[in-house]
């Protein structure tokens, strides 16, 4: 009986560990992966309910959109044409970077104090954003006019705390709940303000709760309202 | 009888023709029309604007204006504007007419002024309103060049912008405005205007919109009635205007 028990606990442990990375909970359109365990370097179609693994490279192609839930507990909202890598899933450890496109990204609640290591972590090309706090969006700006010129970064907290360093020059900025901030070009992080861009923008990820959708275009960011006239 | 009723008529036509101030003129809603061509390069702005107002009936106010506004800063515009205008009526235009002496408003249709003024437009989103609300406060010193006339006006203003899959798609505003004489009427405040409008966000480049207004102005007497007649008169003009604005903004 002893030993049923300590194998039915080691058969949990390790279906747990084949699978460390999580799960699509939502698909709508094509989304693919290129699976790290098969090697394969041909992106495959995946469906609601397919595993991930840590360093899959899930991808969403036009009009796709996609909800993975992490291992660690954290969901994520894969827009059209996005594509994120799962790095780690563990447990206050989570982290993913941030391929192309943009995500929302609602990370599992905890008591964890302002002070303590982000539980979060989404990488970018040029900036990582260690949260804190529950739900936040990323995006990649609008496609440079000029060849060799990074993309700029857009992020915005919808709750909680975020903190965005410029990976080479360690810039630190930490953005508070309805703030949002500019990468331009990979350079200098804005200071973080409202951005009325972001009023918009569809944070539901729960299927159950109506539309999943974001219908609101990164162009929008670069549409300042305030440089129109309006009378 | 007959007496009295006959004396009665030549008194009401001594005191008619003896009418001295200005008659309430306010003339209820009439049309108006507002042409915008706007180019913006960097953070400049060129226009140019017309404006056809009826503000009373038979009396057309004509606003040609070309100026220049520079964005200093993300919240912060300023601006320089020369605007020449015909059918402007002053507290100098009510006279003394001649055969036979009445006091009638001068027919100014045709009658250009030379207009320049700066404007300052600081502007702030206000992100307690739920939505896209922009907070404005519009300051202007204007002097007319033909009676060397100062004026400030400002004009404070709030517009709520419903934003569309890839920008704003429409916006309601709503403005107050009040004319400050500085050298000239006998009123702090000359004229009050309240706008309510909306645009629609057709493309960049064309911006159609419809406005309602409703105005206050007052006549005061000038120095010159004064001396003739030895009295002051206040007189308020009411009206409402509704209006077309076509605005092109040229990339």
């Amino acid at each position: 009986m002893r030993l049923a028990f300590i194998l039915l606990v080691l058969f949990f442990i390790f279906s747990n560990i084949a699978s460390a990375g999580g799960k699509l909970v939502y698909s709508k359109g094509t989304v693919e992966v290129l699976s790290k365990k098969t090697k394969s370097k041909m992106f495959q179609k995946i469906k609601k309910g397919a595993s991930l693994e840590i360093g899959d490279i899930v991808r969403t192609r036009k009009g796709a959109l996609a909800i993975l839930s992490l291992d660690g507990g954290s969901k994520l909202k894969l827009n059209p044409n996005s594509a994120v890598t799962i790095k780690n899933t563990q447990k206050n450890n989570e982290e993913v970077f941030l391929n192309k496109g943009s995500a929302f990204i609602n990370v599992l609640k905890s008591k964890l104090s302002k002070n303590a290591k982000p539980k979060f972590n989404l990488r970018t090309k040029t900036v990582a954003m260690g949260v804190r706090g529950t739900s936040f969006f990323a995006s990649y700006g609008k496609t440079p006019t000029q060849k060799k010129v990074r993309k700029d970064i857009w992020m915005c907290v919808n709750e909680g705390l975020v903190e965005v360093v410029n990976v080479k020059s360690k810039q630190k900025v930490q953005v508070k709940a309805g703030e949002g901030i500019k990468v331009d070009k990979g350079q200098k992080i804005s200071d973080p303000k409202p951005l009325a861009w972001t009023k918009k923008l569809n944070w539901n990820m729960d299927e159950g709760k109506g539309d999943l959708e974001n219908k609101v275009s990164i162009e929008e960011a670069y549409s300042d309202p305030l440089d129109q006239d309006y009378d | 009888m007959i007496k009295i009723f006959i004396s009665f008529l030549l008194f009401s036509s001594m005191v008619l023709a003896d009418h001295h101030v200005p008659e309430d003129e306010s003339p209820g809603t009439t049309p108006a029309a507002v042409l915008r061509v706007h180019h913006k390069k960097g953070n400049t702005l060129y226009k140019f604007d017309y404006e056809h107002i009826t503000e009373v009936v038979g009396r057309t106010d004509k606003r040609y204006t070309l100026g220049v506004r520079y964005r200093f800063f993300s919240s912060f515009k300023a601006g320089i504007y020369y605007s020449k205008r015909y059918g402007q009526r002053h507290d100098e235009d009510w006279i003394l007419g001649p055969n036979p002496p009445k006091w009638i408003w001068v027919d100014t249709d045709s009658r250009a002024e030379d207009f320049v003024g700066i404007e300052l437009i600081p502007r702030t989103l206000v992100h307690f309103l739920p939505g896209t609300w922009i907070g404005e406060f519009r300051v202007m010193a204007e002097r007319n060049f033909f009676n060397d006339n100062n004026t400030i006006k400002v004009r404070p203003g709030l517009t709520h912008i419903y934003m569309g899959d890839s920008g704003p798609l429409f916006n309601f505003f709503l403005q107050y405005e009040v004319y400050i004489p500085l050298n000239y009427g006998r009123e702090t405040i000359y004229e009050q205007w309240l706008y309510l409008g909306s645009l629609y966000h057709y493309s960049k480049i064309f911006k159609p919109g419809l406005f309602f207004t409703r105005y206050e102005k007052k006549w005061s007497s000038t120095d010159a009635f004064f001396m003739k007649k030895g009295e002051h008169f206040t007189n308020t003009e009411k009206g409402n205007m509704f209006g077309l604005s076509l605005n092109f903004t040229i990339p």
